[in-house]
């Protein structure tokens, strides 16, 4: 079974004057197996952030269901679900999203404190986690003493700490410079060939051919969408840039 | 930019924008500028001038207390004036670089803050002034109720204050745009842009700080708990203030970080939901807001020890009047029971008091008064210094000693004519105030010189909980009743040994009714003054040092004079301190609310329900809004003392009465403060929860 499924989305906005209306998402179906690595990409305005929003339950579709292993998560009441979110879900933000209040230790330790676990436990599972992503000397660092590569590896620490099932990334590497973004990349690549599911939406082909699969959103729908299956990162780069060039080709036409 | 018209138009449309900050800024310019254009006129005003003819004590009063009130008011306006200004140009940093990298010259900046000024200046000042003129009146009315005199005429408008006014503040938003201008100079554009998006650290623990401001705090409040009397509380005033002030800045600046770190190193403790956020958020805020805050609360404490200050002795005037003037005319004789080296014995007759009153009321009859309800008594005071438990020595700079007692001698039957008390006191027996043991020891010793005379036991055969008498005296007060003129003579004969140069007298008071209007008592007592000059006046009465009236009306139109004006001054500055601190709790708002925004998102994001959030929100503004005018309230709490015994100096001790004026006065700095709050707290939502 898959571990989202999301079955025939629609979110159309009302404009707050005039009561136009904007379809934001048509029609988006698809799937995400356990273990999977996907990519969604699209032009800007294609309904990417939306359909994230959605999928994160900070926005509520008009129509259409999103299951998380077969429970829709659209139903669920508002006061659950902020609960549900830190349970279950993981995120990466493109500005990171770390309090400049907080450690980086107490930056990730967040969802668990929120959660109400003791402290042993907390800390039984940070060590290791911190070990893992190579961070475990900034842990007493301030976000601002430390570079933007570094807060990533702090975001993705806080988004897998809760031991979420499945990692919502938005735009990952978008405020990252290129050996930072490289580093998160493979950081990514290692977290998933430990078993983590990740949702990444982005518009860089450099990280979307990291994906074991790309989805490709326009104008509200799933366009198109491409398999890694036994390629290489490079000819997968290829792949998605080819997709793109026709994707732009046929926007064009269409236009 | 050659279009001249553009300037102004950019600048109206600046300070529009900006309307959130703007608006308060000029409307606080505007109060502060309407008081000192009140003040300023109420010297000048004609009416007040004449308030009183023959009274010059009150326009003097009114006069000095006024001058006192604007420069209060106007070093107070330009220190805030500077403080708000910073304030903006940090929040407009950002506009100001735009403008700079869409083209605009720093010349053409320059322009447009100098024209910004201008309007400013003309809505604030300008608007002051007008409501400094529509309410004159009114205040002056409040004025002359709280003086307890009559009404004047007239609407006055002083245009001297006016042009005293305008130039004052003129000055000061220059100043501003001096500062302003040389903010824009130094600057970089990029700098400009980035302006609010500095980077925070983490505040250290800073022990030195907190030690200071531990020491210094508890130094204060021990001065204030500590002051025995009014003297030492003049003397020691501005030293326990200074310390409390300082101790204020450490509190909030150092010694709150410290304890909030301590706080997060206990893991068991910090790392729960509330106290997670809670904690780690404070340490933030108060880094940020600690030099605010503690201004917030050392004005909150200046304008309650304001209120309650001159409200207790306003309300307390009436039985200070009650106490001191007990009668319509009030007479006052020193005498010496016993003559000196230097006199002729001869010649010498001990004073005569019924003589004496025989005199004073016969010339009232004579002069057509009917006299009524006489009342005299007499003792006799002189300073001792306090050894310890029960014993006083004369030589009262003595090492040995610990501290001056002003120590008052009673007869039984003056004890029982004011009382209706009788104590049936033998010889040797005395019923003291203030004074612990049961035995009372008076050692005769030359003063400065150390030459012993002697001592005088007595026994303490009742302590009484009020003192019979009250004198404000510059020491400690202390009473003993005797048993009769024998013994209280005898005293005096001791205490004149030891002070050989400066003896006490005997002082004998009569109070009398006299069935006559304010204006006939002064006409009478003129008439006195020019029937003493024939020296038949006082035939009879003996021997005595000095005669003195003192009229009922007269003291109380005095007392009035200076227990109005204070509580004028304390109102009306109170007034100026609350608008002040109204503002900055507004500002902080604003500030803080744009800063939480980004914060709250996050957590959101993070898991944190929009409930979570709220509470979040709701407990920590809650702490930063109240703890200083909690820690204002302990300061008051320490300070009461110290009020009390400054007030014995203006011949308040009623502390009752001061209890409750400054519990009412923290009661409802609490009520405004916290409408303050709700209302402001309006502001801060929308914008976090935008």
């Amino acid at each position: 079974m898959p571990i989202l499924q999301v079955r025939d989305l629609k979110k159309v906005y009302t404009t707050r004057f005039g009561g136009q209306q904007v379809q934001a998402l048509a029609s988006v179906n698809f799937a995400v197996e356990p273990g999977e690595y996907a990519a969604i990409m699209g032009e800007s305005g294609s309904g990417k952030t939306t359909l994230l929003n959605i999928l994160a339950a900070l926005d509520k579709p008009t129509s259409g269901e999103v299951l998380l292993d077969g429970k829709n998560i659209v139903t669920i009441k508002e006061k659950d679900i902020a609960a549900f979110r830190r349970d279950h879900l993981g995120f990466v933000f493109q500005d990171f999203n770390l309090l400049d209040t907080f450690s980086i230790q107490d930056n990730i330790l967040l969802p668990l404190v929120l959660a109400g676990k003791t402290y042993k436990e907390m800390e039984g599972r940070l060590l290791p986690l911190a070990k893992r992503l190579g961070i475990r000397d900034l842990l007493k660092k301030f976000p601002y003493e430390v570079s933007g590569g570094q807060k990533q590896r702090a975001a993705v620490a806080r988004a897998l700490i809760t031991g979420p099932r499945i990692v919502l990334a938005d735009e990952p590497t978008g405020a990252l410079d290129s050996k930072a973004t490289d580093s998160l990349l493979n950081l990514f690549d290692q977290v998933n060939a430990e078993g983590q599911t990740i949702l990444m939406v982005t518009h860089s082909t450099k990280a979307a051919s990291h994906a074991k699969r790309v989805l490709f959103i326009r104008d509200g729908e799933v366009f198109h969408q491409i398999y890694r299956g036994v390629s290489s990162t490079e000819e997968m780069y290829q792949k998605i840039s080819d997709t793109l060039t026709l994707l732009a080709a046929g926007g064009e036409e269409d236009a | 930019m050659h279009n001249a018209g553009l300037y102004p138009k950019l600048a109206m449309q600046n300070i529009r924008n900006n309307r959130k900050f703007y608006l308060p800024y000029i409307l606080a310019l505007a109060g502060d500028a309407a008081a000192i254009y009140i003040m300023s006129a109420l010297v000048k005003d004609p009416g007040v001038k004449n308030m009183v003819p023959g009274r010059p004590n009150a326009y003097a009063y009114v006069s000095v207390f006024m001058t006192m009130g604007m420069v209060i008011a106007f070093l107070f306006a330009a220190v805030f004036a500077c403080y708000i200004n910073g304030f903006l140009m940090k929040q407009r940093k950002k506009e100001l670089g735009l403008y700079n990298i869409l083209g605009m010259g720093k010349g053409h900046i320059a322009v447009v803050l100098a024209v910004e000024t201008l309007f400013i200046g003309l809505l604030g000042i300008g608007g002051g002034i007008a409501a400094g003129v529509s309410l004159h009146k009114l205040v002056s009315l409040v004025l002359h109720q709280l003086l307890k005199m009559p009404v004047p005429f007239g609407f006055y408008i002083s245009w001297g204050g006016m042009a005293q006014t305008a130039a004052l503040f003129a000055a000061l938003l220059g100043f501003t745009l001096l500062l302003n201008l040389n903010r824009v100079r130094v600057s970089k554009p990029i700098e400009l842009l980035h302006g609010s998006a500095a980077g925070e650290r983490e505040p250290k623990t800073r022990w030195v700080m907190t030690l200071l401001g531990i020491l210094s705090l508890g130094w204060g409040y021990y001065i204030a708990v500590t002051t025995r009397t009014g003297m030492d509380a003049i003397v020691t005033y501005f030293l326990a203030v200074g310390l409390v002030i300082l101790g204020t800045y450490c509190l909030f600046t150092a010694v709150s970080i410290a304890v909030l770190k301590m706080l997060r190193k206990n893991k068991a403790f910090y790392y729960k939901t509330g106290r997670f956020i809670g904690i780690s958020g404070m340490l933030y805020r108060m880094k940020q807001n600690a030099v605010g805050l503690a201004n917030i609360c050392i004005l909150c404490t200046m304008v309650m020890v304001m209120l309650s200050g001159t409200l207790s002795l306003y309300l307390g005037t009436a039985d200070m009047v009650a106490e001191q003037y007990p009668g319509d005319v009030n007479i006052a004789v020193s005498y010496y029971p016993a003559p000196f080296a230097d006199e002729d014995p001869k010649e010498w007759r001990l004073f005569d008091p019924n003589a004496m009153l025989a005199a004073q009321t016969g010339f009232m009859e004579s002069q057509g008064f009917h006299v009524e309800n006489v009342r005299t008594s007499y003792s006799l005071g002189f300073g001792t210094g306090k050894i310890a438990g029960g014993v006083y020595t004369t030589d009262r700079f003595n090492k040995a000693a610990t501290g001056i007692v002003m120590m008052t001698v009673l007869t039984e039957d003056n004890y029982t004519a004011t009382t209706g008390e009788s104590l049936g006191l033998a010889p040797g027996e005395v019923a003291a105030y203030g004074v612990e043991g049961d035995e009372l020891t008076l050692r005769w010793t030359v003063h400065q010189e150390g030459t012993e005379l002697g001592e005088s036991h007595f026994q303490i055969v009742k302590h009484l909980r009020r003192n019979p008498s009250f004198d404000p005296s510059i020491a400690e007060l202390a009473t003993i009743v005797v048993a009769d003129d024998q013994a209280i003579y005898d005293i005096w004969a001791r205490q004149a040994e030891a002070y050989p140069n400066d003896s006490s007298s005997m002082r004998w008071f009569a109070a009398v009714d006299v069935d006559a209007s304010e204006d006939e008592l002064a006409a009478l007592q003129d008439r006195y003054y020019d029937a003493i000059e024939d020296s038949s006046f006082y035939e009879g009465t003996g021997s005595w040092a000095r005669c003195t009236w003192n009229l009922r009306s007269e003291g109380e139109a005095n007392a009035y004079g200076l227990a109005g004006g204070f509580l004028f001054l304390g109102i009306f500055l109170g007034f100026i301190f609350l608008l002040a601190t109204v503002l900055m709790i507004y500002y902080k708002q604003i500030s803080e609310g744009y800063e939480d925004k980004e914060r709250f998102e996050i957590m959101q994001k993070v898991g944190l329900s929009h409930g979570q959030v709220k509470r979040s929100i709701h407990s920590q503004i809650l702490m930063v809004f109240f703890l200083p005018i909690a820690v204002a309230s302990i300061h008051i709490l320490f300070d009461f003392n110290m009020v009390e015994k400054l007030l014995t100096m203006f011949y308040i001790h009623n502390t009752a009465i001061t209890a409750v004026c400054t519990l009412g006065t923290v009661l409802v700095f609490f009520a405004v403060y916290g409408a303050v709050y709700l209302l402001t707290a309006r502001t801060y939502y929308k914008i976090v929860e935008r």
